[in-house]
């Protein structure tokens, strides 16, 4: 159990970092402004836990409690995981994510949330330079680049492996003959408890 | 006499353990925050080791401020707590900043000019006890770490009560009493002993962090405070400690 205090720490840091990040996207920062005044509550159902966020002029602030919330956004830490890395997936299809209240403005800062670009070159060219913060930021998306396509061919690649070559998973023929099966046996048991109450009605018909 | 801060002889009021003439408390607390306002800042991060951010915090988000708004930060001095709000109620709010103290008001103002903050934010020279306000002004009152060095602290509070608006919160945040015994023991040889020192070295100003312990130790405690503040009119009174009792944060609606 987190004290408020603790929490109130953990908060604060949390939002100097985010509002340093912000300020890596002035578009966004001035986006974001419109909503100025709005609370959006965002609900950690495991482990539970429970954040606002207080959207300012030009500043968002992090509070561990509202009286007046216009969103509550409520989910796992997987679901809100979800939300913040999966940019272009809606909110409304995110399994497990449950959002109330004023849906248009929640639309709205995830809009702005997608649209969202981040100069991160500017505080590497602050630390190495104009040319050497440019060659590691160049680095850093080539090396991204590649990890991405090699995360895609193993997601593309994974479905096969575990069927050709582990055989965890059965084929789609195999899957169908299996299923098929079943469906005879489902039709045999319906005729054999039909004949069944068939010869019941007859004994019980033949006894009187 | 006085009980646990409570005032009952009229011609007298508490200057840390010393008892002095009502009037020359006012005098004597200014001069205190004449010599410290300039490292005003510094000292409070030294001596708290920061966590008067995170108690101020706290006081901040239990306001519940939003746009709009208009609150006043009582004894506000170096303006902490007015830079907040400043962000929070926006163009369409307004913030008070007040101080019954020249110095500690001077250098709130230039610091907020300083961090461009200006267009919503008003500096008042007041005190605590006679507030230049019509009545229900404001949505919210805040007083951090100011009302113990009010000469009349029932007067503060009736003061604050008429100038909230009906629903208004007032909140005080303030050095308390610890009832843990081994907390006490160590926050006593901490207040009097390394805190005069270090406003020697760093403020070179003993007397004055010496007043700051006494006058810890004077304040009442807390539920003193709350029957203070029912009796001035407020209601849904609570207060909530924070690290162990040292410092509470007293909250009051005017009904």
């Amino acid at each position: 159990m987190v004290s408020p205090l603790m929490k109130t720490g953990l908060l604060l840091a949390l939002e100097r970092c985010l509002n340093e990040l912000l300020k890596l996207d002035p578009v966004t920062v001035k986006k974001l402004s419109g909503c100025f005044g709005k609370v959006v509550a965002l609900h950690c159902t495991s482990p539970q836990w429970m954040c606002h966020v207080h959207i300012e002029q030009e500043y968002i602030r992090l509070a561990g409690w509202s009286d007046e919330v216009d969103v509550i956004v409520t989910g796992s830490i997987v679901s809100l995981s979800t939300l913040l890395t999966c940019k272009t997936w809606p909110f409304s299809e995110i399994p497990g994510l449950t959002v109330s209240g004023d849906l248009d403005l929640m639309k709205d800062l995830q809009q702005i949330y997608q649209n969202c670009e981040l100069d991160w070159e500017r505080p590497l060219s602050k630390i190495l330079g104009d040319m050497g913060g440019h060659a590691v930021a160049h680095g850093f998306r080539f090396t991204g680049h590649h990890v991405q396509i090699g995360q895609d061919r193993v997601m593309n690649n994974l479905g096969e492996y575990l069927q050709e070559e582990l055989r965890y998973i059965p084929t789609k023929v195999e899957v169908e003959g299996f299923a098929q099966e079943v469906r005879f046996l489902a039709e045999s048991m319906d005729q054999i408890e039909c004949q069944w109450n068939s010869a019941q009605k007859k004994y019980r018909s033949d006894g009187q | 006499m006085t009980d646990n801060g409570k005032q009952y002889d009229d011609d007298t009021a508490h200057f840390g353990y010393r008892n002095v003439p009502k009037g020359d408390k006012e005098g004597l607390v200014a001069d205190v925050f004449h010599s410290v306002a300039n490292k005003y800042d510094v000292m409070n991060d030294l001596m708290s080791m920061g966590m008067h951010r995170l108690w101020k915090r706290l006081t901040i988000e239990a306001s519940a401020v939003r746009s709009g708004h208009v609150v006043m930060d009582v004894a506000g001095g170096t303006g902490d707590l007015a830079q907040r709000f400043s962000h929070m109620v926006g163009p369409d709010g307004r913030v008070v900043l007040t101080d019954i103290n020249e110095s500690m008001l001077r250098v709130g103002r230039d610091r907020m000019i300083d961090n461009g903050i200006l267009g919503n934010v008003d500096f008042v020279q007041a005190n605590a006890e006679f507030l230049p306000f019509p009545d229900n002004t404001f949505d919210c009152i805040t007083i951090s770490f100011g009302l113990r060095n009010v000469t009349n602290k029932e007067a503060a509070l009736a003061s604050m009560y008429l100038t909230l608006k009906p629903g208004g919160k007032l909140l005080v945040l303030e050095f308390s009493k610890t009832k843990n015994p081994l907390l006490t023991k160590i926050y006593d040889i901490y207040s009097f002993s390394l805190l005069p020192m270090m406003g020697k070295w760093v403020a070179d100003d003993y007397e004055s962090y010496q007043y700051l312990a006494e006058s810890i130790r004077m304040h009442p405690d807390q539920e003193t405070l709350e029957l203070m503040m029912q009796e001035a009119g407020f209601v849904n009174t609570t207060w909530h400690n924070m690290t162990g009792g040292i410092v509470a944060l007293h909250k009051g609606i005017k009904p």
